[in-house]
């Protein structure tokens, strides 16, 4: 009796677990180990591990002034996304705080580009930013290729990034600032506090739960854009956009250098996981509540 | 009544009756314009902020009803001086819209119910079932959410195309069956229940599976709508992956099918406008439609937890 | 010194609700004024306007003699506490005490000194570097009172401090507030559903119901002499007791046919009550109203000389609850419940039958359409 029923136990809940397990099990454990076995390799253009070369590959990579340059516009095109994205959910999520005549409509405007793909988002963008009859070009009138420009192509690309990121931001942050009791501010108000120093001493920290998580989230997200690098400006000009992912899949896909860009896929998984740490670390320390 | 007639006589000494009417008067209409002039710089800065978010959106449907030769002049032209449906038409029969529209439903509508199906499953696993090793498990199904799809993108593509999958409907579906977020998003909803619901549900004779359908997916709708909308719209929005593993125009899916519209030349950059217009409608719609659902289910949860 | 003085003030939602009407009240210095009623009844709504944070409709808020309508809150000198405590999360204690005082760009060293003096006040000075939701109930209490007092306000607005706190502390802070109320020598006005916070606290207390005052009162004038039907069923526990009575005369005498006009239970008035109740509602119907505490068996009856004036009542016990320094024993009359607090040797059980007699100097009757207790004095000041 006693053993039947733990047998009983015992077996029941995986079998729930297993749909989830096995599509885990098939397309992230596995091809996440299989990368780190190729990132040790040279391939050939089947992606079939040919030559063991150990560490080689990273130590390729980290000499090489392209991977590098990779890094580097990584971090400044991450930056750009992450401050830009996050300013722009925080202002809308501030001006819809309040109710007011038409704030239905405007929630859903400022939440909308979420729901607009990186491919059709970056395809608009192409003509706006096209150089002849681009609406950028004619309202500032200037005359400016923007996407062809080393110096303005990664802005371009990252301002899109921001402004796609947005719409999930603005969303965390309303619910964040739905979160603070109303009436602290109506404590602050009584106690004299005008509404400058309510945001900057109420809002702000009390958002600071809220503005970590998307934080992380944001990070995350901005280290795997790839659709609108792609259509827009295929890495270049000049290897000025070729962001991370966007150089594992030229040597993937385009140099068949499977091995190369499995050890690109493991250092961005560092990256990744070494700052998501770093962010919890802090916020142990920093943001409690 | 009378004593506090008084009272207050006592302290208005220094203003008369009439001068306190007016004052109120004055005061009244202040305030009033007061609270016209926040509500109005309120609306003022939403218009200036929505408008220049909405900017690329108001632009591209601009564009999809403007003629292609109206397009390249110098001068400034927001609208469309003889709009046309023209461009529309051409986007249906340059490329087959249609097709890789029938495509993404098919794959963003299957990742969504199964992701649904198998998230709800583990969640419930997760939460109402004692097992050995149930929080190792669960870490390890956390800690997925942290590695980046590309990491894996391309043992993904070597093993696809090792099992001759490429191009099918399976391929773009079956990897992203499951996701972890929505088994936490789930679990977070299920633990918010009692476990004397399940318990009392076990001694009424209902059975596991009983429990989810009867009990706990009508009590869950909410996270069920939430998940449904995110799910829909991030896999209607792939790029990469369908990028990857498909090649025929058959297989195709919205996103990829719209960039082939960009490689044409550049006559047709009103109709490639307006064949993004066309494959935006269905996310945005539904965003639209499930945006309540969605901030109720997913983010007011998400800031809880 | 501070006055604050609400002349016919009103809350206006639209065209037809009033959440408050024509509120008028001249509250003194250093008056502890409760604000007591039903929720919904505009208390909250009257203390958040002459805080500021609403708007007053119509009428006029005085404090010290000058018209306040138009201040912003924090031009009014008040300091407020609110229900949930309203503490700054991301702030320490020291800093939810300092903020009002560095908003004022106070210096840092008088800062630290009001700081450490509220705190040893309040007895929170090992709290200071803790964060709110590392507190207790009644820790947050005492920030949320030192954060108020800290800045010396004109008078203190208090909406309903204690109603989150458990019973046990709540009557130990409610002790701590009135001596509070006396150190600090100020003015509060306070928010209250509970009626024995109103009686023990208050200097005066303003009874409010569906947006308008029924009566401002000392607490206990307030318990002997109710204006309307409404105050004395509102203020006791258990309640005031209801009786459907006739005014009758009887050999000169004014007498009170209970529940119907046959006479078989009736009680004599007597002295001026008497006189009152025959010129007013001679033949007519009224609702006599008597506290529990009003009746008595017959052994008291017969001792406190009320035997005569009153043919007891014989009624059947529903209830019964023993709590020790006294019993209170209910029965039922025409479905509503009566409440009878006894001595606590009154052996009567539940289903038993005991004979009641009425105090008739206790008893007050009230108008059955204007519901006004027709015994009613406005006190003199």
């Amino acid at each position: 009796m006693n053993t039947e029923k733990k047998k009983k136990l015992n077996w029941t809940p995986y079998c729930y677990l297993i749909p989830c397990m096995l599509v885990f099990a098939v397309f992230l454990f596995y091809p996440f180990f299989k990368t780190i076995y190729l990132s040790l390799f040279l391939t050939d253009k089947m992606g079939q591990a040919k030559i063991f070369v150990g560490l080689e590959n990273y130590i390729d990579l980290l000499t090489s002034e392209s991977f590098r340059n990779s890094l580097k516009v990584t971090l400044i095109f991450v930056v750009i996304v992450v401050v830009g994205g996050m300013l722009l959910g925080l202002i809308a999520a501030v001006l819809c705080n309040k109710a007011f005549p038409g704030i239905r409509f405007f929630s859903t405007a400022y939440a909308l580009p979420m729901a607009i793909a990186s491919s059709s988002a970056a395809m608009i963008f192409q003509i706006m930013l096209h150089p002849t009859v681009g609406i950028v070009n004619k309202l500032l009138g200037l005359d400016i290729n923007w996407l062809n420009d080393p110096d303005t192509a990664l802005y371009c690309v990252a301002i899109l990034t921001a402004w796609l990121n947005s719409g999930i931001n603005f969303l965390y942050f309303s619910a964040g600032l739905g979160n603070i009791d109303e009436t602290i501010y109506e404590r602050a108000s009584v106690d004299g506090a005008s509404g400058v120093q309510q945001f900057f001493s109420l809002t702000l920290p009390g958002l600071s739960p809220i503005m970590f998580y998307t934080l992380v989230v944001n990070i995350i997200q901005a280290f795997q854009s790839f659709g609108q690098i792609k259509i827009l400006t295929e890495g270049g000009p000049d290897e000025a956009t070729n962001v991370i992912v966007y150089s594992i899949y030229r040597d993937a896909f385009f140099n068949y250098r499977f091995g190369s860009a499995a050890a690109q896929s493991v250092i961005l998984f560092i990256i990744v996981m070494i700052i998501t740490l770093i962010m919890f670390r802090i916020e142990k320390k920093g943001v409690s509540y | 009544m009378s004593q506090s007639n008084d009272m207050a006589l006592k302290s208005q000494n220094t203003i008369s009756k009439e001068e306190l009417l007016a004052l109120k008067k004055e005061m009244n209409a202040k305030a009033f314009t007061k609270r016209r002039i926040r509500t109005g710089s309120r609306l003022v800065f939403n218009i200036i902020v929505a408008f220049i978010m909405l900017l690329p959106l108001l632009y591209a449907i601009s564009i999809a009803f403007m003629p292609s030769g109206e397009l390249f002049t110098t001068e400034l032209n927001l609208v469309p001086k003889n709009p046309t449906v023209q461009n529309f038409i051409d986007a249906f029969t340059n490329v087959p819209l249609i097709r890789f529209i029938l495509n993404s439903f098919i794959m963003a509508g299957s990742i969504t119910i199964g992701q649904i199906i198998t998230c709800a499953l583990a969640a419930f696993a997760f939460s109402f079932l004692e097992f050995k090793g149930k929080g190792i498990l669960f870490m390890v199904v956390m800690a997925t959410m942290m590695v980046p799809g590309e990491a894996t993108i391309i043992s993904n593509y070597l093993t696809v195309g090792n099992l001759g999958m490429l191009d099918t409907y399976p391929v773009l579906i079956v990897p992203y069956l499951t996701s972890a977020m929505g088994i936490f998003l789930f679990r977070q909803f299920y633990m918010s229940f009692p476990m004397s619901l399940y318990e009392s549900a076990k001694l009424d004779g209902c059975s596991n599976l009983k429990f989810i359908v009867r009990i706990l997916i009508p009590l869950t709708k909410s996270a069920i709508g939430a998940m449904a909308v995110y799910t829909f719209i991030n896999a209607w929005n792939m790029y990469m992956w369908p990028l990857l593993v498909t090649g025929s125009n058959d297989m195709r899916t919205v996103q990829i099918g719209i960039s082939m519209l960009n490689s044409v030349d550049s006559q047709s950059i009103t109709m490639m406008i307006a064949g993004v217009v066309i494959v935006i409608i269905p996310s945005i719609s539904i965003f639209i439609v499930g945006q309540k659902q969605l901030i109720r289910g997913m983010f007011s949860g998400a800031v809880k937890g | 010194m501070s006055e604050i003085i609400l002349r016919n003030v009103c809350k206006q939602f639209d065209k037809e609700h009033y959440a408050v009407k024509d509120f008028n009240l001249d509250i003194q210095d250093r008056e502890f004024i409760i604000f007591v009623g039903p929720s919904g009844c505009g208390k909250s709504t009257t203390l958040r306007m002459i805080a500021g944070l609403e708007d007053i409709s119509d009428g006029e808020l005085w404090i010290d003699g000058e018209l306040c309508n138009y201040y912003e809150p924090k031009d009014r000198g008040l300091s407020m506490v609110f229900q949930n405590y309203a503490l700054y999360p991301n702030m320490t204690v020291y800093g939810n005490l300092a903020y009002a005082l560095k908003i004022r760009k106070v210096p840092k060293k008088e800062i630290d000194e009001r700081v450490h003096k509220v705190a040893k006040t309040l007895e929170i000075e090992h709290l200071l570097d803790r964060k709110p939701a590392a507190l207790s109930g009644g820790q947050k209490q005492r920030v949320a009172i030192g954060s108020a007092i800290i800045r010396k306000p004109k008078a203190f607005l208090m909406d309903e401090p204690l109603s989150n706190l458990d019973a046990k502390l709540r009557a130990q802070m409610r002790v701590e507030l009135a001596k509070l109320h006396k150190d600090l020598a100020t003015t509060i006005i306070y928010v209250t559903h509970d009626q024995t916070e109103a009686m023990t606290l208050g200097t005066r207390i303003v009874v409010m119901k569906d947006g308008v005052v029924q009566q401002v009162e000392a607490p206990i004038q307030l318990y002997d002499n109710p204006a309307n039907l409404f105050v004395a069923g509102f203020i006791g526990s258990p309640s005031m007791n209801f009786f459907d009575a006739y005014v009758e005369e009887e050999k000169g005498k004014t007498v009170l046919y209970l529940g119907d006009q046959s006479g078989s239970r009736k009680v004599y008035l007597k002295g001026e009550k008497a006189e009152i109740a025959r010129a007013r509602e001679l033949h007519k119907k009224v609702i006599l109203g008597i506290r529990p505490e009003d009746i008595y068996e017959q052994k008291d009856a017969e001792e406190r000389g009320i035997l005569e004036d009153t043919v007891g009542v014989e009624e059947t016990i529903t209830a019964r609850e023993m709590l020790g320094a006294e019993v209170i024993l209910y029965f039922d009359k025409k479905g509503k419940s009566h409440a009878v607090k006894l001595s606590p040797e009154n052996q009567t059980q539940t289903g038993e039958k005991i004979r009641f007699y009425f105090d008739p100097s206790r008893i007050h009757i009230f108008d059955q359409g204007t519901e006004e207790n027709i015994f009613y004095r406005e006190e003199i000041r």
